[in-house]
């Protein structure tokens, strides 16, 4: 019981006639980052979504799980049906764009989820001094201690998906979902985020899905694969190889190439 | 500064070709006073203190009426904005009422309310309301719905949505539709002053067309214009000093 967080099983989405994500079964280890590639419309970020309780999964009437999964009580994952289980409490997206609140600065942005904490006894226990902390050390690991008082609009691209990640990593998921997150950054700006993402990863231990369309970004970060096809999985590819990995690594070049023919066919 | 020197421009000259036409005496002297009269009747209302008191008292209604309007528009706005359910059985009155003038309105404002403070009070109610409101309600609507999922996905309840999300993406909007609003509700108050006060500038005006004056006819003009943009400016910068993130883009 151990080895598993989140087991999806028969999970459905379709919209009108089209299947978005149609999936047997897939189960997700806790504290592993499990990359997910796949051609653009194949489904990967309505997965996402669906975890996110973003989209409602089509109702699957003749599977019934016997385990009944810890829902949130916040009325997050209460839409869920019975084809997600396990799914944390506590889950979150980082999205493609960085989606700050225009009105609030980088530190109140970071700090955000706080806002909906109010009048939830549950984490009345929690300080305001130790979130205040918790924060600036957040500002600290991604590099935006001087930013802290700007604005979203005062700040670059890369500096903006760092906020957003910081607004995540502040809400404290057990398992984060990463949708594309820094596809729209430019070359250096992501290596430097990808090896923030890795550092937070092997610090916090949280669990990590992460959605892209960068072969070689999977490789770098992933220890799982997944390659994805018209909304199910076509391929789960381990990579059990040390960070922090080379691009060039010959065994890393392998699978990339096997993934790109799986992609291709 | 440039900004400023090339506005003063046309002004200028437009005083300048006032100047020289009143001068050769193109027109009467009744139909076009020259500027120097114009500033002489405005330099003597403002001695006498006359300009004061009709000023205050327009200012006064304006300031009521507004208020009035800010405190009912934006609870109503938000209230519209937010549920699609309120919005369809109101919306084919609004749009009917937003299309009548409030000054078309005067008549019977004048027969409901009489002809002292509640129907001028009135009248800036009708005419600021509507852009507050309507500016209020697609502010709230149009919302962009990837915030309000970073809402969700934090586990954001309701109202907590609506005071941490929806209310100050909206706070633009509805600073334009206040804006919009001391606009109109000047203009309109001026309109309904001619038409039936005892004081005000907009009597001033109507007074003074009586008494055949039109330099202070033309004083009256040139002081709403100056007022207004007074107020737009003034109004204007109290409200970015208010929200930090406005003047900061």
């Amino acid at each position: 019981m151990d080895t598993t967080l989140l087991t999806l099983h028969n999970l459905k989405k379709t919209y009108g006639n089209k299947t978005a994500v149609n999936i047997d079964s897939l189960v997700i280890q806790p504290h592993s980052f499990t990359c997910i590639v796949g051609k653009s419309g194949c489904g990967k970020t309505t997965l996402l979504r669906l975890l996110a309780g973003l989209e409602t999964p089509d109702t699957v009437t003749n599977v019934k799980d016997q385990t009944t999964a810890s829902y949130s009580t916040t009325g997050q994952n209460t839409n869920v049906a019975s084809c997600i289980t396990g799914l944390p409490a506590k889950t979150a997206p980082v999205f493609q764009e960085p989606r700050l609140m225009p009105w609030l600065t980088v530190k109140e942005n970071i700090m955000f989820s706080q806002k909906g904490q109010d009048g939830n006894s549950t984490n009345s226990d929690v300080s305001l001094p130790s979130l205040e902390g918790r924060c600036q050390q957040l500002l600290q690991e991604l590099e935006l201690t001087e930013a802290s008082a700007l604005y979203p609009s005062q700040l670059s691209g890369g500096m903006a998906q760092r906020v957003s990640l910081g607004r995540t990593l502040f809400y404290d998921p057990e398992l984060i979902l990463m949708d594309e997150p820094f596809s729209a950054l430019d070359y250096f700006t992501r290596r430097n985020l990808q090896d923030m993402v890795l550092r937070l990863f092997q610090h916090q231990k949280k669990t990590i899905l992460f959605v892209t369309h960068d072969v070689e970004e999977a490789l770098l970060l992933g220890d799982r694969i997944l390659v994805m096809e018209n909304g199910n999985i076509k391929a789960d590819i381990p990579v059990a190889l040390p960070f922090t990995r080379k691009a060039a690594d010959s065994s890393l070049q392998e699978m990339r190439q096997q993934i790109l023919d799986l992609l291709a066919e | 500064m440039k900004r400023i020197r090339n506005g003063m421009i046309l002004p200028v000259i437009l005083l300048l070709v006032w100047y020289l036409i009143t001068r050769m005496q193109v027109f009467s002297l009744y139909l076009l006073p020259s500027p120097g009269m114009v500033w002489d009747a405005l330099t003597e209302l403002a001695a006498s203190g006359e300009l004061a008191k009709h000023l205050s008292i327009s200012l006064r209604r304006v300031f009521f009426g507004f208020l009035l309007a800010a405190c009912t528009a934006i609870p109503l706005g938000i209230l519209c904005g937010r549920s699609r359910y309120f919005y369809t059985y109101c919306w084919f009155l609004l749009e009917f009422l937003r299309h009548v003038p409030p000054l078309a309105a005067i008549p019977l404002i004048i027969l409901w309310a009489g002809i002292d403070e509640a129907s001028k009070l009135t009248i800036i109610f009708l005419a600021s309301f509507f852009p507050l409101f309507l500016n209020t309600c697609s502010g709230i609507r149009n919302c962009d719905p990837k915030l309000l999922e970073v809402g969700r996905s934090l586990g954001f309840s309701k109202a907590q949505l609506i005071r941490h999300i929806q209310l100050p993406a909206a706070l633009e909007a509805i600073v334009t539709g206040l804006q919009l609003s001391l606009g109109y509700s000047w203009r309109a108050l001026i309109g309904a002053e001619l038409i039936a006060a005892s004081a005000g500038i907009g009597y001033l005006i109507l007074d003074a067309e009586e008494m055949s004056r039109p330099d202070i006819v033309l004083a009256g003009m040139l002081c709403i214009g100056i007022i207004g943009s007074i107020l737009d400016w003034v109004f204007l910068h109290i409200l970015q000093r208010l929200i930090p993130w406005y003047q900061k883009k």
